[in-house]
């Protein structure tokens, strides 16, 4: 199997994944906004962190100043993922939100599916066994976009 | 971060009121981001040295947390956003 991204010497990455593997982030991404664009729920709190744990009126000051800044990010990371999913190649920005998208994901599921770092992954029959593959591969995605943009 | 297993503690904290004394930014550990994706991200924020991220990154790992940066208020809550932009556990606290 090929590595999913590969610098090039134009400084741009090719996306070797196959239509199955975007379609399916074509489709992961609009379902977070979607999400998103609900408001403040469960599935997504791990992505709005508290900033003071130990101080009530700075952390609704927080909340108040950056939520939407934050929400935006998120949307725009994510809605890049859905336009350049079938893509050949990707700038460095635009893997840049694929690493923060796919990761944002990542989070969501993880929260959902309450891992540890014990964790191991569940038996076939198990009704999370699918949303946990799909947490392993996004976790197999963002490494090795890590690892590409950190060597860059 | 996945690994190895390590106790988290809850983030705590003083509550003085004083504005003037400095802030400290604090990354926790968590199970689901990546070790590499935590050291790139305080590399990407705060230009730290590979080497420097990743000595933090394992005090995150190994303590539960890591103090990442420090400044006036302002600051550390500019800081603490950037790295909720990346969705890591991060909060801030006075420095005693």
């Amino acid at each position: 199997m090929p590595r999913p991204f590969k610098l090039q010497s134009d400084g741009t990455f090719k996306v070797s994944l196959g239509d199955h593997e975007r379609q399916l982030l074509a489709n992961l991404a609009p379902q977070l906004v979607a999400l998103l664009s609900d408001g403040p729920s469960d599935p997504v709190r791990r992505l709005f962190p508290t900033a003071y744990p130990s101080d009530e009126r700075l952390e609704a000051n927080y909340q108040s100043l950056v939520a939407d800044d934050l929400l935006r990010t998120r949307l725009a990371d994510l809605e890049a993922v859905e336009t350049t999913a079938m893509n050949a190649t990707l700038t460095e920005s635009e893997l840049t939100k694929w690493m923060k998208a796919i990761n944002g994901i990542r989070l969501v599921l993880g929260t959902q599916l309450d891992v540890s770092e014990e964790t191991i992954a569940p038996e076939e029959d198990d009704p999370n066994a699918a949303t946990f593959a799909l947490y392993e591969y996004l976790g197999y995605l963002t490494e090795n976009i890590v690892q590409l943009l950190t060597a860059h | 971060m996945s690994t190895a297993p390590v106790e988290v503690e809850e983030p705590t904290s003083d509550t003085t009121t004083d504005t003037d004394s400095p802030w400290v930014v604090l990354v926790w550990n968590d199970p689901i981001n990546l070790m590499s994706y935590v050291t790139l991200v305080l590399q990407k924020v705060f230009g730290y040295s590979r080497d420097k991220a990743t000595g933090m990154m394992l005090d995150v790992h190994e303590k539960g947390r890591a103090v990442v940066s420090n400044g006036d208020r302002e600051k550390a809550e500019l800081d603490v956003f950037r790295l909720h932009e990346y969705g890591l556990w991060a909060t801030m606290q006075k420095d005693d």
